[in-house]
C-alpha cells in the first residue's frame, strides 16, 4: 500500500503544504499573514483539491515551522530544522551543510545523511534574514528577485555597515542621497547579509556539499554572494520554499512506514480539517 | 505520564535563612556595625573573623532576577547613563543602589543593599572591579583589591607556589589595613575555626553535587543555583553546615526512592553552562521536563572550589589556594578537562550552553569550550542566548525553538544509557 502523507510548514511569512505518496501530489505556497491560525486549514483544503483526494485519504500529517502548534489537524509537530534536513537529503543525499534563509530567521544545519548532528540560528536580530531583505527591497521600491538580478550589474559594492534593519534602511537612504548607484548598494547589501550568515554557519564548519534553501535562496544575488564567500557553488533545490514541507511529509511517511514495519499502530490524532482557535 | 515538578523540602528553610541573612545585615548596619561589600570570591573569611558584616551585591542580582524586578532596575541604571551592554548583574545593583530614590529603596526586595563602609573585590571580574571603584569614590570609603591570576591549565603546587606566596603577602597586608581601620586585633585562630566550618559545609555541598550522578539525579541545576545560597551567605558559620547536612539527607532520601526534581522518567541528562536565566527559572524547568530532560550539572555549582584545597591549619594559604584553584579560574584547557570529566561522571547526553549576553567573562571562550567538548565527547550541544537579569536580551520563542530542535537531536540519538 502506498501511503499518502502531508507536510504543513507554517513559516513566519509563507505557509507551505505538500502532499506526497511516491511523488509530489500537490504543493501550495501562500502568505502566512497575521492570522495564520485561520489559514492552515484553507491551504490544506487547496492542496487536497490539487491532489484530487479527500482529507480522509491522508494517512499522516506532520506540521512544522513557527506556526506548527496551530495546526490542529496535524498528527505530529516537528521543528523545521529536522524537516529541512529530511527534505534536503531527499534532493541532495550528499549534502553535509544546509543554510536556510527564512523570513524570520536564518539557520545552518550540519547533516550526517538525513540526521541532524548540529545546528545554529541567528539570535534575536533580523539582520541576515529574509525580512531584512524585504524591508530593504521595499525601501528601494524593488522586488526581491529584481534586487538580486540588479546586484549582478554592480560596478562596486557599497558597504552597508549597520546590522540593525532599521538603521540599515536609514543608511541606504543616506547613500542614495549621496548619489550611490542602486546596483552598488544592493550588491553591498547582499555581501553584508551573506557575510553574517556565513560566519554564523562557520561555527559548524561548513562542508561541501552545501545547500542553500528558504526564501533567500530564490535571490540570485544571495547565491552569487555565497558562491564568492564559500569558494564553491552551493546547491539550490528546485523550489527552495518547499523543502521544509516536503521534509515534513517525508518524515511523516518514515514514521508511518516505521510503525507498519514494527506492526505497531500508527499514532494519529482524531482530526478534523478546521482552524485553530484559542477561545474554546 | 505527566511530569511533576517536585521542589526540595529544604526550600522553606532556604527562604527563612536568606530572609534572616538580610534582616541581620540591615540590623547590624542600623546599629552602626561595619558592612563590607564583597565580590563572590573575595577573602570574606578574614572580614568575618574581624566581625565585619559581608554583603554580596552580585548575589542581589540573582534575588532580583528570580523576583522578576531586575529588568526594571537595569533600566534605572540606564537612565543614569549606563549602557545596556554592561553586565546586567551590575546594572541591577546600580539601579537598586543609585537609580532608586532613597525613600523607595526600602520597598525593594530585602530592603535594597545597605551602603558599604568598605569594599573588597578580586580582579577576577573586571566589571565588578570597576563598579567597586565607582562606589569607593561615591561613598568615599576604602577599596581593597586582591589580585587573582588565572591558572591556565589548573592549579598545581609547583605552578602555583609563586602565586600562593604573593597571595599570602596580600592577605597579610589586608589584615594590617583592617586592623588600622577597625582598631581590632586579628585573631588567626578564629579564622582557622571558621575555615573548619567552611570546609565542612563545602564538603557536604560537594557530596550533594556528587549525589546528582545518580540516575535519576535528586537535584537539578535549577535547584542547585538556589540551594547553594546558604553556603554562599553563611560561609564559615554553623548555619551553612547545618543547612547542607539537611540538604544532603534529603537528597539521599530522594536517591533511595529514585525521585527526580522535575520528571517522572529521566530520559536525558544535560550539562548547563553558566548560571540559569534567573527570570525564567520556572518556565525552563517546565520546558525541559516536558521532554524528560534534566540539566543535572553545571560548572557554576562548583564555583567555590574544592574542600581538598582547604586546610584550616594554614588558613591564609588555604584562602589563596581556594581562590586560585576554583574551576572558573582556569583557562580553556583546564576548564575543558574539568567539564570532560563531568560528562563521564554525570552520564550526560548533551550540553546546553547558556550565553549570557552581557557577561564578557563567561562568553569569551565558551564557543571554544563547546567545540572542544563536542569533539572530545561526541555529545551534541546547543547555545541558548540569554541573560541573567535583563529580560530584554532573551526571547521565549527563540529559546523554545532551539530546545525543541535540540531535543529532536537527542531523541534521534537516544540516551547514552539505553
Amino acid at each position: 500500500m502506498e501511503l499518502i502523507t502531508a507536510g504543513v510548514d507554517i513559516g513566519s511569512t509563507m505557509t507551505k503544504v505538500v502532499i506526497i505518496n511516491k511523488e509530489i501530489l500537490a504543493s501550495i505556497i501562500g502568505p502566512t499573514g497575521a492570522e495564520h491560525r485561520q489559514l492552515a486549514d484553507k491551504v490544506m483544503a487547496q492542496a487536497l483539491e490539487q491532489a484530487g483526494i479527500s482529507f480522509e485519504d491522508v494517512h499522516y500529517i506532520l506540521a512544522t515551522g513557527y506556526g506548527r502548534i496551530n495546526v490542529p489537524f496535524a498528527d505530529k509537530q516537528m521543528t523545521e530544522i529536522a524537516c529541512h534536513a529530511r527534505g534536503i537529503h531527499s534532493f541532495f543525499p550528499t549534502a553535509r551543510t544546509v543554510i536556510d534563509i527564512g523570513g524570520q530567521d536564518s539557520k545552518a544545519i550540519k547533516l550526517d545523511n538525513e540526521k541532524v548532528i548540529n545546528f545554529v540560528m541567528n539570535d534575536q536580530c533580523a539582520a541576515g534574514t529574509g525580512r531584512f531583505l524585504e524591508v530593504i527591497a521595499e525601501a528601494l521600491g524593488l522586488g526581491l528577485e529584481e534586487m538580486g538580478e540588479m546586484s549582478l550589474r554592480a560596478k562596486k559594492k557599497e558597504k552597508i555597515s549597520n546590522t540593525c534593519t532599521i538603521f540599515a534602511e536609514q543608511e541606504i537612504v543616506s547613500r542614495l542621497a549621496e548619489g550611490a548607484a542602486v546596483e552598488d548598494i544592493v550588491a553591498g547589501l547582499f555581501e553584508g547579509v551573506v557575510g553574517r550568515i556565513y560566519h554564523m554557519a562557520e561555527r559548524l564548519k561548513i562542508e561541501n556539499d552545501t545547500v542553500i534553501t528558504g526564501g533567500g535562496a530564490k535571490s540570485i544575488g544571495i547565491i552569487k554572494a555565497f558562491e564568492k564567500k564559500l569558494g564553491f557553488t552551493p546547491m539550490v533545490p528546485p523550489e527552495p520554499l518547499l523543502t521544509g514541507a516536503i521534509g515534513a511529509a517525508l518524515l511523516g511517511r518514515d514514521l508511518a512506514y516505521g510503525s507498519m514495519e514494527r506492526s505497531e499502530p500508527l499514532r494519529r490524532k482524531e482530526r478534523r480539517l478546521k482552524s485553530a482557535t484559542f477561545f474554546k | 505520564m505527566e511530569n511533576q515538578v517536585r521542589p526540595l523540602k529544604m526550600m522553606g528553610k532556604l527562604t527563612d535563612l536568606v530572609n534572616k541573612y538580610w534582616q541581620d545585615v540591615w540590623k547590624s548596619k542600623k546599629e552602626g556595625e561595619l558592612v563590607a561589600w564583597c565580590s563572590g570570591m573575595s577573602p570574606f573569611e578574614i572580614l568575618r573573623a574581624m566581625d565585619i558584616n559581608v554583603v554580596y551585591p552580585e548575589a542581589y542580582g540573582g534575588f532580583c532576577g528570580v523576583a522578576g524586578i531586575s529588568t526594571g532596575l537595569c533600566q534605572r541604571a540606564e537612565a543614569l547613563g549606563y549602557s545596556q551592554d554592561l553586565c546586567s548583574i551590575i546594572r541591577n545593583s546600580i539601579g537598586a543602589i543609585h537609580g532608586t530614590p532613597a525613600k523607595e529603596q526600602e520597598n525593594l526586595i530585602y530592603g535594597g543593599i545597605p551602603k558599604p563602609d568598605l569594599l573588597f573585590c578580586e580582579t577576577y571580574c573586571p566589571g565588578v572591579y570597576k563598579m567597586w571603584e565607582k562606589y569607593s569614590r561615591f561613598y568615599n570609603v576604602p577599596l581593597w583589591v586582591m589580585e587573582r591570576p588565572r591558572m591556565h591549565d589548573a592549579f598545581s603546587k609547583e605552578k602555583g607556589a609563586h602565586f600562593v606566596k604573593e597571595g599570602i603577602d596580600e592577605l597579610k597586608e589586608m589584615v594590617l589595613f583592617l586592623e588600622r581601620l577597625t582598631g581590632r586585633r586579628f585573631n588567626i585562630d578564629r579564622l582557622s575555626q571558621s575555615l573548619v566550618l567552611e570546609r565542612e559545609a563545602n564538603r557536604l555541598w560537594w557530596d550533594s553535587l556528587e549525589l546528582c550522578q545518580n540516575i535519576p539525579a535528586p537535584m537539578s541545576v535549577f535547584d542547585a543555583v538556589s540551594h547553594i545560597f546558604p553556603y554562599y551567605l553563611y560561609r564559615g558559620e554553623p548555619q551553612a553546615v547545618a543547612y547542607n547536612q539537611e540538604l544532603k539527607s534529603e537528597l539521599l532520601d530522594r536517591v533511595a526512592q529514585k525521585i527526580s526534581p522535575m520528571v517522572t522518567e529521566e530520559r536525558y541528562r544535560l550539562y548547563w553552562d553558566n548560571l540559569p536565566i534567573f527570570f525564567k527559572l520556572e518556565e525552563h524547568i517546565k520546558k525541559f521536563a516536558s521532554y524528560g530532560a534534566v540539566p543535572v550539572v553545571a560548572m557554576n555549582s562548583f564555583l567555590y572550589g574544592s574542600p581538598e584545597d582547604m586546610d584550616p591549619e594554614n588558613p591564609l594559604e588555604s584562602i589563596v589556594k581556594l581562590s586560585l584553584s576554583v574551576p572558573g579560574n582556569r583557562g580553556l584547557k583546564g576548564r575543558i578537562e574539568f567539564l570532560g570529566k563531568l560528562v563521564e561522571d554525570y552520564s550526560l547526553d548533551g550540553l546546553v550552553m547558556q550565553r549570557t549576553r552581557t557577561c564578557l567573562l563567561n562568553n569569551m571562550g565558551q564557543d571554544d569550550i563547546m567545540k572542544a567538548l563536542t569533539e572530545k565527547t561526541g555529545l551534541p550541544a546547543v547555545v541558548i542566548e540569554g541573560d541573567l537579569c535583563d529580560s530584554r536580551l532573551y526571547s521565549d520563542s527563540e529559546f523554545n525553538q532551539k530546545i525543541d530542535a535540540f531535543m529532536e537531536i537527542l531523541a534521534q540519538r537516544g540516551s547514552r544509557r539505553n
